[in-house]
């Protein structure tokens, strides 16, 4: 995620160190939907997401000063939000409020190819659609049912694109780690959307 | 030269494949991100008790700059529109 340029975001950390307000929108504006959507999908839940996403700001902004700059900008930002959703997961784990119900009324066997429906030509018939939308639930619910640790890295490697040294900046592992989570979250996604669908994925 | 697929280049496709499923599937919701902006602000202003983002400028979405150059405009309307309408315009006593 390379939102600014090195001397771009050299200057807006300067502002935002003397507080400026413009310079916090901007990068509010920057990074907003890359930040609430790895939120989404770390907590798989839209109503705890925009609250978690917006801490993330205030976050930044309250530690703006302790950004050293040995990392990007960027990283420093997904390290923010990848710790207050674990935060979150926790205290929402001791609540016993893992709520899935919009995830849940979509689950259904529905064939695999019409997920990857990511053509521009392709325009899908309502049944085609009605179909994705289940394997997006379904893959969702997967995603979810992932231990945090594996969900973690697995979003910031295939979802966000990230390096494994920027996901070992971000989680603190090292990288050997880092790779061996995403190889065995891989798998456990495979395994339970294949098992959902009836189908392998390939 | 054989026709039998290298188990690297397997469970690359594999992994590809994945990756195309996992992205598609959560597109989608990451697309329809609520704006933050003001939430953002609103909970920096409480807890700064009105240090920060307490006034109308440094919230609003347009430059300042768009404000100056609106209100020299009105006013350089007025200026016109008085000195058209009163008897001797602007240099009437």
């Amino acid at each position: 995620m390379t939102l600014f340029d090195d001397a771009n975001e050299q200057r807006l950390v300067e502002r935002l160190r003397q507080r400026d307000e413009r310079a916090f929108n901007e990068l509010v504006r920057a990074y907003e939907a890359r930040v609430f959507g790895l939120v989404l999908r770390m907590l798989g839940r839209r109503d705890e997401a925009e609250d978690v996403a917006q801490e993330v700001f205030v976050q930044v902004f309250k530690a703006i000063d302790q950004f050293r700059g040995d990392s990007k900008l960027s990283t420093w930002v997904f390290r923010i939000t990848v710790n207050l959703c674990k935060n979150r997961t926790k205290y929402l784990s001791r609540r016993h409020d893992g709520a899935h119900g919009e995830l849940d009324a979509m689950e259904a066997h529905a064939p695999l190819d019409l997920a990857k429906g990511s053509s521009v030509a392709h325009v899908a018939r309502p049944d085609e659609e009605l179909s994705g939308r289940q394997i997006e639930a379904i893959v969702q619910r997967a995603i979810a049912g992932l231990e945090p640790d594996f969900r973690e890295v697995l979003l910031l490697r295939d979802v966000e694109d990230l390096s494994y040294e920027q996901i070992a900046e971000i989680t603190g592992l090292p990288d050997g780690t880092v790779k061996s989570r995403i190889h065995r979250a891989r798998a456990q996604l495979r395994d339970a959307v294949e098992r959902a669908t009836g189908e392998k994925i390939a | 030269m054989t026709d039998t697929p290298d188990p690297s280049d397997r469970a690359a496709d594999d992994d590809r494949s994945l990756r195309d499923l996992l992205r598609t599937a959560t597109r989608q919701d990451a697309e329809r991100a609520p704006e933050l902006l003001a939430g953002v602000q609103a909970r920096i202003r409480k807890r700064s008790r009105g240090r920060f983002y307490a006034d109308g400028w440094s919230r609003a979405a347009t430059s300042p700059a768009t404000y100056v150059i609106t209100t020299v405009l009105v006013l350089a309307l007025l200026a016109v529109v008085y000195a058209m309408t009163v008897p001797g315009g602007l240099r009437a006593p």
